[in-house]
């Protein structure tokens, strides 16, 4: 494409660099031809997504403005937008793509020419890289995580750095790596029930219980955290690239189911009785076997059984306790 | 949103004369645009704000049906307001327009047409894009309490409330203290006219404690707040004064009958002492003594199961003692907050070549003006702490704790301050010597460049230099040593008395008040930063980025009264906005959740400026907005990893079809 049909988006902040750009059009000032400028309340609202599709929508490069440190008009959104344009400089340098196709950069609403030089060093710089792939065809998702992942492995495929990822972890709110402690995780499932963005997932098998974690799908929520009864799990807000563009599913716990002696139903598994096999020292320990709706009707047929077992289950707990 | 119905778009493009015209095709813009398959309506027009262009818009909405219109024109912050009020009186909701800047963003910019016009048609093409994705929104309404909390009774707190009665609200006003007045209440005399300070303030402090519609609290603070829809539920701690208000008659026989003397007279600086029972100072307002529970008798050892003393109890002739008095705790709705807490001085012990603790004759300089105060603890009388005589010499010492690497910022008073001492000490003792070292005179201010050079008539010998030490000589004076930077030399100069104009802090409980109400620090870096930050330096100096939370006086910044009351009516008068119709209307374009979809990770919550955003929910936790609270900043929006925080109109899905409409077009424009 011709050098002054290339565009470059700018997201502006309604109150300094949207105003500023106003005021370097009436103050007759000059910024290259190729900008395109849209306009939002905050520079914060800026969504990183927004500049990533820019790129890939096209743009040769995109740009994001806001209020002068300390003067955002809505507190720090600035700050936090600042934040983002590292994070996405970091993401692109990390996939091969050139961080120079984007930049953010912070002026007042009397400082137009400020931003018209600011704006035209960035254009002209930017006019000066070579062609970014074009991958606007293979970018379709409407959901922001896929979306951002289809965008990231576009370019990672096209710069061939798909297959030498580095493996440094990228600090980032909204994203989570999680870490299980294997001597502690039972396999009991309950932070795959409670991961609302199947990041966990429980596959059952006849004999097996195994949990998987894509952290691709992960939010840093940390609700698996919460639901964790023996603490295993630990989450680092962060991107790793390597398991994030492959959309890796990994396994980080198992164990083998247990069947109720009574019933025959899968109630356990063999790492979650071995938990807790010492509670049950005291009393039949045949009652171990026995899932809970068959302990209660076995155990009920003989009340002193079902006392004795109580009393048994409080001493234990009382012990643990201490 | 976008729904299947089809949207039919209607296109305006304005020449505006020559200045749009002259550089972009406008025709050729139109014409593009009706190629779009959204588009059912395309026209340029010579002056879309003209009374003509704006029936065009209108008649189009009628004849033709069209419910988006994007105008591509000058920049929306001249005319967004006037194409929405087009829509809205043709019954389209306003916020389905969409406004492109095709002039001081393109023509006065750009020189080369066939570019320009490229240009031009991109950006509408993604107005399009976007309009087509564009939501109604209507307006909630939330009642608001006509009732105002005023924090800090000083001379801003005070002044707000009485303008805030001016216009028929109500308002509690409360102080830590066990009087209201704050400092000003502590001065003798005021810069730059030298008007008795008392004679100023007790007036206001009376109106205030009278007035029907304030309800004065002393010895009470807030403790929490939280927003229940446009109002704050605070709830406030009174502590007891352990005298009944409305039954004492200030006759004094309690404090003749009190044995416990010690009690440093914390109202002055403890300078000076007073009994256990006692009055703040002479004019304290509300009119009553206060028992202080660490040096009564009976309170001290009432704990400990015995009954000792009482002796005020049993002599005070109207039954006021009440020793039965115990913390209150009241909630309350208010409408509005204003915060005036005020500052307090600088303690400038941490300075060791200053020597402020080894000598008594080294006192702040609020110490030194107390002094003078009839009331105070001198009553009047100026003297030399370590022999109770009137000082043969002094030296003000200026900026200790300010534009210093203690603090950054400037105390704002200092220099007026210590002119005024100057010149209260040469009106009590003409004799005395009077030095003053400053590094800057800084004097800006109505009247006061003017007070400045009358004092320097008076023979103050004015040192242009921060002493590099204090120094505490076997007879008791003191020598200083300052670099004279106005003459170049290093000067030696022994007085029997130095007040350091110490540098000014927030009080002591600002941080906390700060958080209970969700206002920002001035600037991090700790508990002297605690000055209240405006919700903008120039244009919002007394709003806060927590709406209906208002700040005022020294509470914001070191200033003088002038500023503090000038706030203070500013604040009123922000409050009384709010509140004067008894309802907030808010647009319902604040950020919005998908409860679906939100994982409750707090992303939100961690970067939204006005603590807008709360999780709920015990197991499954989503994000709730308060919609009185939010800003509309969209941040929120960003960081939310789901997508499913979004900011109304600037939603992903209403944006990346406007990015797709900008640089979807691959035009060859020749010129026509
Ligand atoms: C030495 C000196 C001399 C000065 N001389 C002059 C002068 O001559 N002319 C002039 O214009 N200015 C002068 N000033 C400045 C003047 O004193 C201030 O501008 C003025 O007092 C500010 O009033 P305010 O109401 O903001 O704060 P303050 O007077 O500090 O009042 C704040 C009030 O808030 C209360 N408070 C604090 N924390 C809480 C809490 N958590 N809850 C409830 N209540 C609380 C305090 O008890 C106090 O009553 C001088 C200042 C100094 C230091
Ligand atoms: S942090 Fe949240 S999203 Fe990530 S695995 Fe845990 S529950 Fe799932
Ligand atoms: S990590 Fe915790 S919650 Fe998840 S399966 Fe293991 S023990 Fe259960
Ligand atoms: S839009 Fe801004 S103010 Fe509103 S909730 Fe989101 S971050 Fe907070
Ligand atoms: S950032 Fe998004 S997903 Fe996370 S709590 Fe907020 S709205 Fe929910």
């Amino acid at each position: 494409m011709k050098k002054e049909k290339e565009r470059v988006i700018g997201f502006c902040c309604n109150e300094c660099a949207y105003a500023a750009a106003d005021l370097a059009g009436q103050s007759g000032m000059k910024y290259p031809v190729n900008v395109r400028i849209i306009r939002t309340p905050c520079s914060g609202t800026t969504d990183p997504l927004w500049v990533l599709d820019g790129l890939a929508q096209g743009a040769k490069g995109v740009f994001v403005s806001g209020c002068l440190p300390d003067q955002c008009h809505y507190g720090d959104g600035n700050v936090h937008m600042e934040e983002s344009v590292v994070f996405l400089r970091t993401l692109l340098k990390a996939i091969g793509i050139n961080p120079k196709h984007i930049i953010s950069y912070l002026n007042s609403a009397g400082m137009p020419e400020a931003f018209s030089n600011s704006t035209s060093d960035f254009v002209k710089g930017v006019l000066s890289l070579p062609t970014l792939p074009n991958i606007k065809s293979e970018v379709k998702s409407a959901d922001k995580r896929e979306r951002f992942l289809e965008i990231l492995t576009a370019y990672a495929k096209a710069t061939g750095k798909i297959d030498k990822l580095d493996e440094k972890p990228i600090p980032r709110e909204g994203f989570g790596l999680i870490t299980v402690d294997e001597d502690k995780c039972v396999s009991c499932g309950s932070c795959g029930y409670l991961c609302e963005t199947n990041a966990i997932t429980i596959q059952e098998s006849k004999k097996h219980r195994k949990m998987y974690f894509a952290h691709y799908l992960c939010t840093g929520c940390e609700a698996c955290v919460r639901a964790c009864p023996t603490e295993a799990i630990t989450v680092n807000k962060e991107i790793h690239l390597k398991p994030f563009l492959d959309k890796e599913n990994n396994q980080f716990a198992g164990s083998q189911l247990v069947t109720c002696s009574n019933c025959a139903d899968k109630f356990a598994t063999v790492a979650i009785l071995e938990k807790i096999e010492d509670q049950f020292e005291l009393i039949d320990s045949e009652i171990i076997s026995l899932c809970p709706s068959c302990i209660r009707d076995v155990v009920g047929e003989d009340f002193v059984n079902l006392s004795r077992y109580l009393e048994a289950a409080n001493i234990a707990s009382e012990e643990k306790a201490k | 949103m976008t729904g299947e119905i089809k949207m039919k778009v209607g296109v305006f493009v304005c020449h505006c004369g020559k200045n749009i015209a002259g550089t972009v095709d406008v025709k050729k813009v139109s014409e593009e645009m009706k190629k779009n398959p959204l588009v059912s309506y395309s026209t340029d027009y010579m002056f879309m704000c003209s009374k003509s262009g704006q029936e065009l818009i209108a008649q189009t909405i009628k004849d033709k049906g069209i419910d988006r219109v994007v105008v591509a024109a000058c920049t929306p912050k001249l005319h967004e307001k006037t194409f929405r009020r087009v829509l809205q009186k043709n019954n389209l909701n306003p916020f389905y327009l969409e406004f492109v800047n095709i002039r001081e963003q393109n023509s006065w910019i750009h020189s080369d047409m066939k570019l320009a016009t490229i240009k031009a048609i991109d950006l509408v093409n993604g107005a399009i894009e976007r309009a087509t994705t564009l939501e109604a929104i209507d307006s909630t309404e939330y009642p608001v309490e006509k009732k105002v909390l005023v924090v800090g009774a000083g001379v801003a707190g005070i002044q707000a409330a009485l303008d805030l009665v001016e216009k028929d609200i109500e308002v509690y006003l409360i102080d830590i203290d066990a009087t209201i007045g704050g400092y000003m209440a502590k001065l003798d005399k005021t810069f730059p006219t030298n008007d008795c300070s008392a004679c100023i303030l007790t007036p206001k402090m009376n109106d205030a404690f009278t007035h029907p519609k304030i309800t004065v609290m002393t010895l009470t603070e807030a403790v929490s707040a939280q927003r229940v829809g446009g109002n704050f539920e605070v709830e406030l701690v009174q502590h007891p004064r352990y005298v009944d208000i409305e039954k004492c008659r200030s006759c004094y026989t309690c404090i003749e009958n009190c044995p416990s003397k010690k009690r440093p007279n914390k109202f002055f600086d403890n300078i000076g002492t007073t009994k256990a029972v006692f009055f703040p100072f002479a004019q304290s307002i509300p009119k009553a003594v206060v028992i202080d529970q660490d040096y009564c008798l009976y309170l001290k050892n009432r704990d400990k199961g015995r009954d000792v003393c009482r002796r005020c109890e049993k002599n005070c002739p109207s039954g006021a003692i009440d020793f039965s008095q115990t913390k209150k705790h009241i909630t309350m709705e208010f409408g509005a907050i204003i915060l005036a807490t005020g500052f307090e001085d600088f303690d400038p012990s941490i300075i060791e070549e200053y020597n402020y603790q080894n000598s008594s004759d080294i006192v702040t300089n609020s110490e030194f003006g107390f002094m003078f105060n009839v009331s105070g603890p001198t009553d009047g009388k100026l003297i030399r702490p370590s022999t109770n005589k009137a000082p043969k010499s002094v030296a003000f010492i200026q900026c200790v704790g300010s534009r210093d690497d203690i603090a950054e910022y400037c105390c704002n008073i200092g220099c007026m301050a210590s002119l005024k001492h100057a010149y209260l000490t040469l009106k009590q003792n003409p004799d005395t010597k009077v030095y003053i070292c400053y590094s800057d005179m800084r004097t800006v201010g109505k009247g006061y460049e003017e007070y400045y050079k009358r004092i320097r008539q008076m023979g103050v010998r004015f040192i242009r230099g921060k002493p590099s030490q204090i120094d505490v000589l076997p007879d008791r004076q003191l020598q200083i040593k300052v670099y004279d930077s106005a003459i170049e030399k290093l000067e030696n100069i022994t007085v029997e008395m130095a007040a350091l104009q110490v540098g000014l802090r927030p009080s002591k409980k600002a941080g906390e008040v700060r958080k209970i109400f969700g206002v920002d620090p001035s600037s991090s870096g700790g508990e002297m930063n605690d000055y209240f930050k405006e919700l903008h330096p120039k244009l919002e100096p007394v709003d806060t980025k927590a709406a209906g939370v208002y700040i005022c006086g020294c509470a914001t910044s070191p200033k003088t009264i002038t500023s503090s009351v000038s706030e203070a009516k500013a604040a009123a008068s922000s409050a009384s906005s709010r509140l004067i119709t008894g309802k907030i209307t808010i647009a319902n374009n604040t950020a919005q959740v998908n409860e679906e979809t939100c994982v409750g990770c707090g992303a939100c919550v961690e970067v939204c400026p006005f603590d807008a955003i709360e999780l709920q929910g015990p197991i499954k936790r989503v994000a709730v907005v308060n919609p009185t609270a939010c800003k509309k900043c969209g941040t929120c929006a960003s960081v939310c990893p789901t997508g499913s925080m979004q900011l109304p109109h600037y939603r992903t899905i209403q944006i990346l079809p406007q990015i797709k409409g900008i640089t979807d077009k691959n035009l060859e424009v020749k010129e026509s």
